[in-house]
């Protein structure tokens, strides 16, 4: 539990800072370098990689957003509602984190066990 | 299995990374969707609106300290110590609020959209350069050049463009560069030309030559001679008819050459901007208002989109402080005032733009005939990149004596057609040209200076409007005009024949123009310019009810104040419906009608003529008006089938209604009984009863939802357009509200001691689609209200109204 919520909040602190100047595809490396790290199993990497993404995505889209650009990307999606663009946006934070935190923590666990597991 | 496990999930990751990294993935017309949706940099960032703060900021390319004050709308008040550094901020704080219609606007006018769009515009882009917009464009940049002010007033702008697109992070492009996946380009001198011919293409492109060589193809010399007189004889003109013209016009060699047989085109026409672009213009003396100082009213129509076409600004130097509405990609300001005249625009209707027959010397069309000899053409390649090809498209346009040869074609019933078009031309408006026409007026302190500075402006040209605070009131129809012979472009001319060229242009001095007329007031409404008693012949599109209309209401007005003004820009009162209305229901044979088709008539017999949006009576004239236009003239819309055509004027059917209802014109093609005008306007009636049953049964439905008025966003973008509003006013009311057409900025000056003004246009200061300020004025311009517009004097003045203040420092 412990593993967890420290790669929970690794991945969103890391997650933050290197988005603010970085392309949008870095939080799914920084996910994965931390499951490996962090030797997470598949399942928890997963589960926490796409909750911090769609805190990530999601959370600072609905900070930035003044209710009037929300409303236009509905209008423009076909008339979706504002509430449906923010979950998609936190849709593609969370895949992009779950999709890097599963394959680092499966990476880890295809090693010889032997090279990592005593450190 | 651990292996396949993790090989499975790289995979599916890449696969994720790649899609969502795609432009237009598989086929659609999406941006790629993580970098649009990262809310880091992507779409997000564009929920803009708060972030005006006051700041002090270092900007190299200024000379002298600049400070710009925004007020509540974000207006933004320049105040430079001078000229150059006023048109660098402008440039500067134009590109913050309109960078991407700034560079829309110039791929559009200069045929480079295919660029960011793709195949799908690669048609229009061919078209623009085939037109010679570009050619245009570089040439007019070569000829400002050759005036040092306008040179360095172009550059001092385009460097305040770049200097804010330099400090850009791709996180603050404006995001239509994000939804069309781009990076803004620097701007550049010929961009703002390009500005300038865009206009000109709005609005002096027009003409009807190959439609009306076809359509008197078809008709015969007798019966298009009928159809279409030149001449309305209830017209009242722009200069009043009192006017006598002092002074000796230039002779014109007559017609050598009148080969009417070969005018026959089956040439699809190239598209064209809408007939009567209208808008309105006056002033009014002190004599006539309440407390006897001038008032002007502008209220130019344009296509309405979003963002809007006009930017309101104020500029502040030592020289002068003036206040309006500019274009943005050009410095100065359009139309506005200053602290002694203002100043307005309507446009002119005449036809500037002609047609030329090329006769082919050769096979390889490289050289054609003119008055006998071989001339070789001029090709001028150009490139168009296109988005998704790896090389570039070569469009060869080939360049004659008359101009480019947009029609060609390898099918040898077209004829090759080149055009020949004032906006081609460059050097017409020495020393100085269009941009120091507007400069100058910003100078301007009273009559002479305003006269002075028109003389330098070509194209589109403008019924320009003037007040000034001395009390003068003056109106000058006013650009290049080709010196035609009568008729001389009315159709396509034979381009192998120099005789038919234009013999030069109207002496500037010679333009209809009248100062301080004994009737108190000038206007404009595109109408004809003149009287036939004006020395020059010219032909166009001219509207026939707004400026009667507008003459009829000023004449009878006195006392006026600026409410009155107000209320007239926005009246819905139609001069047709007046005078259309009573023809229709005069021809209309009742026996037998139903209830609802009874139920109309006795509505449209009690109807006041005003388009207003609860009408209904309106949707039931217009529709049968056109329904009966259609059946009187149904010779001439079997014809437009397979070839370009003109139609009737509507003054004129509604003259032929009362004068002539068993003309020929009236019998049907379709039916073996001939029809007169009361069988026409008869079966129209009971046809648009039919179909407007529903409609009319419905207790909701009006004039207002049937006209369906909506501001797009300039791309067509969904969500990024009003939608639906609901408003009055009609093409042919004094508030010219169509479908997505209207008044741009209405705009009212009271010249007294002190200078008040008025204003709206149909959207807001900002084209960020995430600012609030994108369309927060839309709602006043629908109510017909106006903002009282903030003119300072000094940056304490507007600094003490509690606004944002800027201060650019110069860097050196």
């Amino acid at each position: 539990m412990v593993k967890f919520l420290l790669f929970f909040a690794g991945l969103l602190v890391l997650g933050f800072i290197f988005q603010l100047f970085l392309p949008w595809w870095i939080i799914t490396p920084i996910a994965a370098i931390l499951a490996w790290l962090l030797r997470l199993n598949p399942r928890q990497a997963f589960t926490a990689s796409l909750i911090a993404g769609l805190l990530l995505w999601g959370g600072y889209a609905i900070y930035l957003d003044n209710g009037i650009l929300s409303n236009r990307l509905g209008a423009m999606m076909g008339g979706l509602p504002s509430a449906l663009i923010f979950v998609l946006t936190s849709l593609v934070g969370g895949l992009l984190a779950a999709m890097g935190g599963v394959t680092g923590s499966l990476g880890r666990e295809i090693m010889p066990a032997s090279s990592g597991e005593k450190v | 299995m651990r292996y396949i496990k993790f090989v499975i999930a790289l995979v599916l990751t890449v696969l994720l990374l790649f899609t969502l990294g795609l432009n237009h993935p598989y086929g659609s017309s999406l941006p790629p969707i993580g970098s649009f949706f990262n809310p880091f940099s992507g779409i997000w960032q564009n929920a803009v609106g708060h972030e005006l703060a006051s700041e002090e900021m270092s900007l190299e390319g200024l000379k002298e300290p600049v400070q710009v004050v925004f007020d509540e709308r974000q207006i933004p008040h320049i105040f430079a110590g001078n000229t150059e550094d006023a048109f660098y901020a402008q440039g500067y704080i134009t590109a913050k609020f309109r960078l991407w219609q700034m560079d829309v606007s110039a791929r559009a006018a200069g045929g480079r959209l295919s660029e960011i769009m793709g195949e799908n515009m690669l048609e229009r882009d061919r078209l623009q350069r085939r037109k010679g917009m570009l050619w245009a464009a570089e040439k007019a940049w070569e000829a400002w050049q050759q005036s040092p002010e306008e040179k360095a007033w172009v550059e001092a702008y385009t460097q305040g463009v770049n200097d804010y697109i330099e400090q850009l992070s791709p996180a603050e492009y404006p995001m239509e560069f994000k939804l069309l996946n781009y990076t803004p380009e620097p701007w550049t001198p010929i961009k703002s030309a390009l500005f300038f011919k865009n206009m000109a293409e709005m609005l002096c492109a027009r003409n009807e030559d190959l439609g009306a060589s076809n359509t008197m193809a078809a008709l015969g010399r007798n019966m298009f001679d009928f159809l279409f007189p030149e001449n309305n004889p209830r017209q009242s003109p722009i200069i009043p008819t009192t006017k006598t013209w002092d002074f000796t016009p230039i002779a014109i060699a007559p017609d050598t050459v009148s080969d009417r047989e070969m005018l026959s085109y089956s040439h699809r026409g190239i598209p064209q901007p809408p007939p009567f672009i209208g808008s309105n213009n006056w002033a009014v003396a002190g004599s006539k208002t309440a407390d006897g100082h001038p008032i002007l009213s502008n209220d130019p129509h344009l296509s309405l989109t979003l963002p809007s076409i006009w930017f309101e600004v104020q500029i502040h130097t030592p020289e002068f402080n003036a206040y309006g509405v500019a274009l943005p990609g050009i410095p100065g300001i359009a139309i506005g005032f200053n602290e002694h005249i203002a100043w307005g625009e309507t446009n002119v209707g005449q036809d500037v733009l002609d047609w030329y027959r090329i006769l082919w010397a050769d096979d390889d069309r490289t050289e054609y005939l003119l008055d006998g000899e071989r001339q070789p053409v001029v090709t001028r390649t150009e490139k168009i990149d296109v988005l998704g090809r790896n090389q570039p498209v070569l469009e060869a346009v080939k360049y004659t004596v008359w101009g480019p040869i947009v029609y060609e074609s390898d099918d040898s019933q077209y004829q090759d057609l080149a055009m020949r078009w004032v906006a081609h031309d460059a050097d017409a408006g020495a020393p100085s040209h269009e941009l120091g026409t507007f400069v100058n007026l910003m100078r301007s302190k009273n009559y002479e200076d305003y006269s002075r500075a028109l003389t330098t402006f070509s194209t589109p040209p403008q019924n320009f409007v003037f007040a000034s605070r001395e009390g003068d009131i003056a109106i000058k129809v006013n650009g290049q005009f080709p010196l035609k012979r009568k008729e001389q472009g009315r159709f396509v001319q034979d381009g192998s024949s120099s005789a038919q060229a234009w013999q030069g242009f109207i002496p500037k001095d010679q333009v209809p123009q009248i100062l301080n007329p004994e009737r108190g007031f000038v206007s404009s409404a595109n109408q004809r310019s003149t009287d036939t008693t004006y020395p020059y012949y010219y032909l166009g599109g001219f509207d026939d009810y707004r400026g009667r209309l507008i003459n009829r209401l000023l004449g009878n007005m006195e006392k006026i104040r600026v409410e009155d003004m107000m209320a007239m820009q926005n009246n819905n009162y139609s001069l047709k419906a007046e005078e259309g209305v009573p023809a229709l229901l005069g021809q209309l044979d009742q026996t037998g009608l139903g209830e609802l088709e009874r139920q109309m008539i006795t509505d449209l017999s009690a109807w006041d003529f005003r388009f207003e949006e609860d009408s209904k009576p309106a949707f039931v004239f217009t529709s049968w008006l056109s329904a009966a236009f259609r059946l009187t003239f149904d010779e001439i819309f079997a014809l437009a089938e397979n070839q370009e055509v003109t139609y009737p004027e509507t003054w004129r059917f509604l003259e032929l209604i009362y004068q002539d209802p068993y003309h020929d014109i009236f019998d049907r093609q379709d039916t073996p009984e001939p029809e007169n005008a009361r069988d026409v306007i008869t079966q129209a009636f009971l046809e648009t009863a039919e179909s407007l049953r529903e409609k009319y049964e419905d207790a909701d439905y009006s004039w207002g939802e049937f006209k369906g008025t909506e501001i797009p966003h300039m791309a067509r973008i969904p969500g990024l357009g009003t939608g639906y509003l609901s408003v009055g006013g009609y093409a042919d009311a004094i508030n010219a509200i169509k479908g997505t057409h209207g008044p741009s900025w209405r705009m009212i000056v009271k010249l007294g001691s002190e200078i008040e003004a008025w204003g709206v246009f149909p959207g807001g200061q900002s084209g960020h689609p995430g600012s609030p300020f994108y369309d927060n004025a839309v709602e006043k311009w629908r109510k017909g209200e106006y903002y009282k517009l903030n003119f300072y004097h000094s940056p304490d003045e507007s600094e003490a109204a509690g606004a944002v203040s800027w201060k650019m420092a110069g860097g050196g």
